[in-house]
């Protein structure tokens, strides 16, 4: 798995805000000392080179983010101990904020839509994040100041170089066109695929001390261990989705073994950022509310489409992306699945149904788009996905995920766990099936392959 | 209190105690809490010595009959010595019955317990209340996930707790992150001190409670091995009652007296050691902040009580409350849904002036009677007895009014979630087995198949919390009293004269320094006294370890009177602190029952969930299939969405009586069936009685019944009866 693919609300919002807003190049220096300075993020006025623009943003977020704390909505936590970056509390008004938030969340999704809401567990063995791919795959690349120690995410260091070099008039197209480029996607290359861009990136923000190179991994998950022996290893989820999954036979069968249905699950979740920047909006530890909408991939209608067909929204489709100067632009949802820019209707559905939930919570609805994934920004597996991003002073930030995500987790754990994950389908008359059908000769294949026999069995019997 | 009597640190003890439960559940005597001796029943002791008896008589008559048959002796004469042998063994296995059945019922029947638990618990698993977690990749012990019925319980048990005590009482609820780094709870005692002894499988390295094998060995010997001498049980008894206390050295002492080897292998096990019961992590890339899971909620208020104090316009009283997760990596969890490795708490921590203690709503709850156990009842062998709740803080019992407002409004809490008040009873803690700057503790315990068990836990734990974070944090967590008029006192001044002292002391003058400041006023006048005397004196300095001379030109005492416009104190704070996840499993129990199907050839289980908790409120049901029958009921479904009322839709074909049966044993408390497009009948799930409105009144009939405004008999007593013989099977 992706890790970006899956990890919606951390990885694509900084690459969504560059489109519209270049934020102060080495905002980095402020993590130098990322773990003992976490306050709220205030922006540095005395920097220089920033615009009329940029500076109002920053003066408006200032303001709010002292009212915020002063009213005690939110604050650092632990604050007497000067606090953890990337930790904060909901003051009395906060969270009542949030209870208000999530109780109409459950109005609009678990009730209307009847789901059913459980309760996982935020302590996960290793065996579920293996199969789910997070402990390979739920990584950033760190680099680390040789002289002060402080560490820094190799993307943003490149994103930084990206932007200061777009700045240089001289540069030409096609170079602009390739920092552009490099900029959209930085979050989603691996070390060697930053290759020559990253040889630019040598010094650290602020100090220019050299760096540790190459960049390396850092998983993101928090680890712990569970009982006394230390040899069970355990991870605090970093989303809520895969407990869902795990039990989708449970599920199935309490939904009588009918399709489609979902699940839904609200509860803590936790993401061991390298160095948390932008206040509230990336944080260590945070609610997330998910829905996991089981259904027959043949048949992705949506008995309720018709009551969100007629809305109106601003959408920013993969095409408009891709085409320089283009912004979101208003749609008619129904029009955006019946032309294909939307994949189906229960994709366009929950679209239509997130926009009602996020207006009615007081969002304002032209600063809201449903900006399409790119196709190069999705997981291989994924069909079709749109990311709800609402605008603030820090750019558009990716707030709700909506992804088709086939059957990738399901066949995942399936694989790893030995049971079948799997939803039937009575057919009122049997049919007749052509199927392909591999027979291996054992007999012949073991005289010319000996020990490899069992691989070449394997491979022949794939489909 | 158990493994750390010894210790300063009781907070393990006081929220939901997850220590105490695991003696108080398996005992049978609820007194053998308490570590004092227990007298052994009377029946018991002579029934043991008279089995002992007749053992030896059996084998003494035994011999009798082989020495015969060696001797070869006359028939009549073996014959006679055979009768004599069967005899006694009749009487043998009479006593050893009667031992028997005397253990089992003084015991928790634990046959009957079992047997009960085991129903509850198939069922809650197979409506998927509860799902043990990861079990497709074999779980991970103590990790549960709450399936969609008990998911619903679990927030509407949580949204009463909020109305009952948050919004009630004008509480601050705040959110506080899990991820706690280590300064904090090392502040807190946790780091150093909560922990479990624990021994371990020499060979294959597997983990044990220490104290779990030597409970269970004692109670096994005592409930099954019936050749134990009276004595012996009584020793075994007396270990049960006071294990708590043991030291590291007195557990691994008796572990090895009664060669208790590992349960699975049998293999020898290590000494017991301590091991600290919470989630460790790390936080950040470097691996140089280590984090803990926190293990209660608690500390994230604390940390945060200037914000809130300023909040509340620096007032007193004031209560701030949380909800949320919490983290204890248990050694190896047993007991099921009642001890896991990740449950919900609701805390409060209510913050009071330490010298006024008083609650203005106190008359609220003064004339609530239950049962309540008190620290002499504990100790004089008595049980739990019903006091007027007004009384026992007038007579002391209880030790302030506030403390016993919070006592009353738990209780109230309980009983109204469904909690049957006979089997709820608040438990004072023993002097020992509260930390020494308790001021006093009762825990709500309510009765289940486990035995009495630990739910919420009501502490006034003084100053303590805030001090211990005032110290390490160097921020001063107080509260002041401006005073009216200006007050005048009297002070103790300490003023050591540094001049004399360095040339004296030198490297050393500044512990010195530390240690004459440090003094009371009793021990300050008393060395005024002597240095006005005798011009010297003996002064012990503890951080040397050594006594200095300290001459009059040292240091000056005076008494000096000062006007103050206002003190400067620690609040007090008093936690009632809750877990859900054992409150709602405890319910499951009181509200888990059974009857007999119509034809009365099978058990249907019931939970008979208050309409407060229950999952759904109410089902509907088109009484046969028909598309008349399932617009209506689709319009009522409509109706009842409209007013809030969860509930469901039932059109499978399924007989109406299987139908019922079905949504009785989810705990649905009412049922709408349609059998006409004009009127339905509403079904009450526990009476099974029905009454017949019109279509119109069904959602508002059914929406006022399950948010109380009305109650059954209201129903029944005001709508025509329906009697449908046919209906319930």
């Amino acid at each position: 798995m992706d890790a970006p693919e899956q990890s919606f609300l951390r990885e694509k919002s900084l690459a969504v805000e560059d489109q519209e807003l270049a934020v102060g190049t080495l905002e980095d220096s402020h993590a130098a000392k990322p773990e003992t300075n976490a306050a709220i993020e205030l922006p540095n006025k005395s920097k220089p080179e920033k615009s009329a623009v940029e500076k109002d943003r920053e003066d408006f977020r200032e303001a709010v983010v002292k009212t915020l704390d002063r009213l005690l909505f939110v604050h650092k936590s632990f604050d007497i101990y000067h606090g953890v970056a990337g930790l904060y509390d909901f003051g009395p008004h906060g969270r009542t904020v949030e209870l208000n938030i999530l109780s109409l969340w459950r109005k609009c999704f678990v009730d209307e839509e009847d789901m059913m809401e459980v309760a996982c567990t935020a302590l996960t063995p290793e065996a579920v994040f293996n199969a789910s791919g997070h402990v390979k795959k739920f990584t950033d690349l760190m680099v680390k100041d040789e002289v002060d120690g402080a560490f820094h995410r190799a993307d943003h260091l490149v994103k930084s170089y990206c932007e200061n070099r777009k700045k240089d008039p001289t540069i030409s197209a096609e170079n602009a066109a390739e920092l552009d480029k490099v900029i959209a996607h930085v979050e989603d290359l691996s070390a060697e695929e930053l290759g020559g861009v990253w040889n630019h990136c040598s010094t650290a923000p602020v100090t220019k001390n050299p760096l540790s190179h190459p960049p390396r991994p850092f998983n993101l998950m928090f680890q712990t261990s569970f009982g006394a022996s230390g040899s069970l290893i355990g991870y605090l989820r970093p989303e809520t989705a895969q407990g869902s999954f795990c039990n989708f036979k449970d599920y199935y069968n309490l939904n009588g073994r009918k399709l489609p249905f979902a699940v839904a699950q609200v509860g803590r979740v936790f993401r061991n950022e390298i160095s948390p920047r932008q206040g509230l909006l990336r944080t260590r530890e945070f609610t997330l509310a998910e829905i996991e909408h089981f259904v027959h991939p043949e048949h992705k209608s949506h008995s309720k489409f018709s009551d969100v067909a007629k809305l109106e929204l601003l959408m920013f489709p993969r095409e408009e992306q891709e085409k320089p100067g283009q912004f979101a632009k208003r749609l008619c949802l129904g029009e955006a699945v019946a032309k294909g820019h939307v994949n189906s209707e229960t994709l366009g559905f929950f679209i239509g149904r997130v926009y009602l939930f996020l207006i009615r919570l007081g969002i304002d609805k032209e600063r809201l788009r449903f900006r399409h994934h790119l196709a190069n920004e999705m997981a291989h597996y994924a069909t079709d996905c749109w990311d709800a991003e609402i605008e603030c002073s820090y750019g558009w930030i990716e707030c709700v995920g909506i992804a088709d995500r086939s059957d990738y987790d399901l066949r995942a754990h399936s694989e790893k766990s030995g049971h079948a994950l799997v939803a039937q389908e009575k057919l009122a008359e049997p049919i007749e099936v052509e199927k392909l059908a591999i027979t291996p000769e054992m007999k012949e294949l073991g005289p010319a392959f000996k020990g490899n026999q069992k691989n070449v069995v394997e491979a022949l019997e794939v489909d | 209190m158990r493994i750390f009597s010894t210790f300063v640190f009781h907070r393990r003890q006081q929220i939901f105690n997850l220590r105490q439960f695991q003696t108080t559940t398996i005992l049978r005597n609820p007194i053998s809490i308490a570590p004092i001796q227990i007298p052994m029943d009377a029946t018991e002791q002579s029934l043991r010595q008279s089995l002992s008896e007749k053992s030896s008589s059996v084998e003494a008559q035994g011999n009798a009959v082989r020495a015969l048959k060696a001797s070869r002796a006359a028939k009549p004469e073996i014959d006679a010595a055979i009768e004599q042998l069967n005899k006694l063994k009749l009487e043998k296995s009479t006593v050893e019955k009667e031992l028997q059945s005397i253990i089992s019922s003084s015991g928790n029947g634990s046959l009957n317990r079992e047997a009960f638990r085991k129903a509850v618990v198939n069922t809650l698993e197979r409506r998927l209340f509860y799902i043990p977690s990861f079990k497709i990749y074999s779980g991970v012990a103590g990790l549960f996930d709450y399936g969609p019925p008990g998911c619903a319980i679990k927030s509407n048990v949580l949204s009463f707790w909020r109305q009952h005590f948050i919004l009630e009482e004008n509480m601050l609820e705040v959110d506080c992150p899990c991820v706690t780094p280590e300064v904090v709870l090392k502040a807190s005692g946790h780091v150093d001190k909560f922990t479990d002894l624990m021994v371990k499988d020499e060979k294959t390295g597997t983990c044990y409670r220490a104290d779990h094998l030597l409970k269970d060995y004692c109670t096994e010997k005592l409930e099954k091995d019936l050749t134990i001498s009276a004595e012996k049980a009584a020793e075994l008894k007396d270990v049960l009652a006071v294990m708590e206390d043991f030291s590291p050295e007195q557990l691994g002492a008796k572990i090895r007296e009664y060669g208790i080897t590992a349960p699975d292998t049998k293999n020898p096990l290590s000494d017991p050691y301590p091991f600290n019961l919470m989630f460790q992590t790390s936080i950040g890339p470097s691996g140089l902040i280590p984090g803990y899971m926190r293990p209660e909620t608690a500390q994230g208020i604390f940390v945060n009580f200037k914000d809130l104090y300023y909040y509340n316009g620096k007032k007193l009283p004031f209560a701030a409350a949380q909800i949320g997760q919490a983290f204890r990596n248990e050694i190896s969890p047993r007991q099921g849904l009642l001890r896991v490795r990740e449950f919900t708490l609701a805390e409060i921590e209510h913050f009071v002036d330490p010298e006024n203690k008083s609650h203005p709503k106190f008359s609220d709850v003064a004339k609530l009677e239950f049962l309540m156990f008190p620290r002499e009842e504990q100790m004089s062998g008595q049980s739990a007895k019903k006091l007027c709740l007004g009384e026992a803080v007038a007579k002391g019992t209880v030790n302030n009014e506030t403390l016993g407002y919070f006592i009353g409004r738990v209780y109230l809490f309980l009983t109204r979630l469904g909690i049957d008040k006979e089997r709820l009873r608040f438990r004072q803690h023993l002097a020992n087995e509260m930390a020494h700057y308790a001021a006093d503790c009762w825990d709500a315990e309510i009765e289940s198949s486990y035995g009495w068990i630990e739910c919420v836990g009501i502490a006034d734990r003084s100053a303590y919390d805030l001090r211990a974070h005032s110290d390490k944090s160097g921020t001063p967590l107080v509260a002041e009293e401006k005073f009216a008029e200006p007050k005048e006192v009297e002070k103790l001044v300490i003023t050591p004269v540094k001049k004399e002292l360095g040339l004296a002391f030198k490297g050393n003058q500044k512990n010195v320094v530390e240690s004459l400041e440090a003094m009371n006023e009793e021990e300050a006048m008393e060395m005024k006294a002597t240095l006005e005397s005798k011009g010297e004196v003996e002064f012990y300095v503890c951080t040397l370890k050594k006594s200095v001379n300290i001459k009059k030109n040292m240091v000056s005492i005076s008494k000096e009177k000062k006007k103050e416009h206002q003190r400067v104190f620690t609040p007090s704070v008093i936690e009632p602190s809750f877990g859900i996840g054992r409150i709602i499993y405890c319910l499951y129990e009181h509200c888990f029952s059974t009857r007999p199907s119509k034809a009365g050839d099978e058990q249907l289980n019931l939970f008979r969930f208050p309409p407060l908790v229950a999952p759904i409120k109410c089902t509907v049901f088109p009484l046969v299939q028909n598309q008349q029958f399932e617009e209506v009921a689709k319009v009522i479904s409509k109706e009842l969405a409209s007013v809030g009322i969860s509930h469901k839709i039932d059109i499978t074909g399924t007989s109406i009586g299987k139908r019922y049966a079905r949504t009785d044993e989810l705990g649905v408390p009412f049922a709408i069936t349609v059998d006409s497009d004009t009127s339905v009948t509403i079904r009450e799930r526990d009476s099974k009685d029905q009454v017949r409105v019109t279509l119109k009144e069904a959602a508002s009939v059914v929406s006022s019944v399950s948010e109380g405004k009305m109650t059954w008999q209201d129903v029944w007593a005001t709508f025509p009866h329906h009697s449908s013989a046919a209906a319930d099977e």
